[in-house]
């Protein structure tokens, strides 16, 4: 396992801070069918369910972490857990300074927590008379909320919808109305939690750009979970891989997509149908496709030149095009085997 | 400080009572139609009772007194019994607590502040139904300053349903399905509060224990009060109420930080 990871100069001020972090559930197991039903209603088979164990982070002021890991990987309850939304079973979690259950007036004052999947404006009311509400619960002074209701609203293209009711508004501007919602009281300390979720590529493109701008301008900690590869990229110069509700990778996203090795993403198409069982495959990892005419390799950087010279003599080449492999591809190969893994 | 506070409130109902109003019909028909149908059918239940036994008095009560018994019965429904935190066992189970739980101001307090809304609402509801039911001559005539002391009285008793229902809400920290509980207690306040039948014709062994409970408060007092033939002084039944709700609301917040800690974010 790598140890934690933050810029220099920022080690003795954590934003987030926790140690031996573990979340236990207690979930029932139950059996198939009627008869099972029926079993788990008489005797109900608890089982306890450990969604985040031993979990040690810490995060400097100013930093972008993207947390990433598979579908139940335990990231989400570690941002509920350093939210104060829920209670930890065991372990330590300093967030701002405060322990983050106890859920102080002035802790909540300081964070925010973007929800994709869940949110929490009022469907019923205008985003405006929304965004007022929560400019009375965080003391925004009039003036402040005036210019950065106005000034948001434009960035993000929604100022011609602050007046229409929340329900009636598409995901894509629902989810600009929950950031802005999210950023009127200034936090200190952000958690996207799959902002970008359910939106087309152009609306991703627009709230990733925007954060970026918004981080420079003011400095934010950002925790960002996402499947969306794109986002973190763009993002996250640091990265945190959970994987089983452990930590398995914490470092930046120029270490991570060296853990399978420094190699380059190789794409071949071939004029005609080429032998796969040919020893110059061998260790290149190939995958083909269907008719044999196209082939993707990763090669190591430092034999990339003299293999891919032996490849163009041997067969006819007639496209050819290299990339380092693709964080998406890295997180795909080491999910499927975490072994792979340092640590 | 205080102004702060109090501009958190004053916007939380301003914007709870914008969200009660945004589907007109739909708050009609939450506000005033359960107990239009509850006191049209009981009205006339008492009605054909009396007529069929040719007049005279039941347990004391005459007819006429039996019928403005429950009118009064019914302006105190509106009064008390109409509001309802369906929305917070809803809020525990599918997890949009978590909103309430980041915003720096007490999820419960932002529940109160739709309650007040919809007591806002209520009280021109109500204030509504005493100028018709007076109109057609189905109240006693009325005294104005016995009518504010009821209508006061009735919307102390409305916080002790509020902690009650509140404290019914709760109970999805452990539970996914909490209404069966909801229903059965709405059917024994119906019952045991005196809103169908009067507590005084209860048997006397009933009588005495429900005087230990808290239901004759949810309609019988109030409406005692509305007709000022209350038994109990009224300073005295104001002791006794706010006993209950500091007690049940101490309850509250016991079982609220114990839930906090089963509160699982569902769906995030």
């Amino acid at each position: 396992m790598f140890s934690p990871w933050y810029p220099s100069g920022t080690v003795n001020t954590p934003v987030i801070s926790c140690q031996s972090l573990t979340k236990e559930y207690l979930s029932t197991r139950k059996e198939p069918g009627f008869l099972g039903t029926l079993r788990s209603f008489v005797s109900p088979n608890r089982v306890t369910v450990s969604a985040i164990q031993d979990f040690n982070l810490e995060v400097g002021p100013g930093e972008i972490v993207g947390l990433l890991g598979p579908n139940g990987a335990g990231k989400t309850t570690l941002i509920k857990m350093l939210t104060g939304i829920v209670a930890p079973s065991h372990g330590v979690a300093r967030v701002l300074g405060y322990e983050p259950f106890s859920r102080p007036k002035d802790f909540r004052k300081r964070i925010a927590l973007v929800m994709g999947q869940k949110s929490q404006l009022w469907m019923d009311i205008p985003a405006y008379d929304s965004f007022q509400l929560l400019q009375r619960y965080y003391e925004v002074p009039e003036k402040e909320f005036t210019q950065r209701v106005h000034s948001l609203g434009e960035i993000l293209g929604v100022r011609h919808l602050f007046h229409t009711h929340i329900r009636r508004l598409s995901l894509g501007e629902r989810m600009k109305m929950e950031l802005m919602a999210c950023l009127l009281h200034n936090p200190d300390l952000c958690f996207l939690d799959e902002p970008t979720i359910g939106l087309d590529v152009v609306a991703q493109k627009h709230i990733r750009d925007f954060f970026k701008e918004y981080q420079r301008q003011q400095k934010t900690t950002i925790i960002l979970t996402s499947h969306y590869m794109a986002d973190i990229e763009a993002l996250c110069p640091r990265i945190v891989l959970v994987l089983g509700g452990r930590k398995r990778f914490d470092g930046t996203i120029g270490d991570f997509e060296g853990v399978l090795g420094r190699a380059k993403f190789v794409t071949l198409s071939f004029g005609e149908p080429v032998d796969r069982d040919h020893p110059i495959w061998a260790g290149l990892n190939p995958q083909w496709d269907e008719d044999g005419t196209s082939v993707e390799l990763q090669i190591e950087e430092e034999s990339l030149r003299e293999r891919s010279i032996a490849i163009l003599s041997a067969f006819p080449v007639v496209d050819y095009s290299t990339e380092k492999l693709p964080i998406e591809r890295v997180l795909k190969t080491l999910l499927a085997n975490p072994h792979l893994l340092p640590g | 400080m205080m102004m702060r506070e109090l501009g958190k409130w004053r916007k939380t109902i301003s914007v709870s009572l914008s969200r009660y109003m945004a589907f007109k019909a739909d708050f009609f028909l939450m506000l005033v139609a359960p107990s239009l149908v509850f006191i049209a059918i009981n009205y006339n239940i008492w009605r054909s009772i009396y007529e069929s036994r040719g007049g005279g008095s039941i347990s004391g009560f005459t007819m006429d007194q039996m019928l403005h018994y429950q009118c009064w019965s019914f302006i105190v429904a509106l009064l008390v019994r109409s509001h309802r935190t369906w929305n917070l066992s809803e809020h525990i189970r599918l997890g949009r607590m978590t909103a309430f739980l980041l915003y720096p101001f007490d999820a419960w307090k932002y529940y109160a502040g739709e309650f007040i809304a919809f007591q806002v609402l209520q009280v021109g509801t109500a204030v509504l139904a005493i100028g018709v039911l007076d109109l057609f001559n189905f109240l006693p005539p009325l005294d104005i300053a016995t009518c504010l002391v009821g209508i006061g009285f009735s919307l102390l008793v409305s916080v002790l349903w509020f902690v009650i229902d509140f404290t019914f809400g709760l109970v999805a920290f452990w539970l996914e399905e909490v209404w069966i509980f909801r229903v059965i207690f709405g059917f024994f306040a119906v019952l045991f509060s005196g809103a169908f039948i009067p507590i005084e014709l209860f048997p006397p062994a009933l009588q005495r224990f429900l005087e230990y409970t808290p239901f004759p408060f949810i309609t019988s007092v109030p409406a005692n009060i509305f007709l000022g033939t209350s038994a109990v002084s009224l300073s005295s039944a104001t002791v006794t109420l706010l006993g209950w709700i500091g007690g049940l609301t101490l309850f509250a917040m016991w079982l609220w930080r114990r839930g906090l800690r089963l509160y699982n974010a569902a769906g995030i």
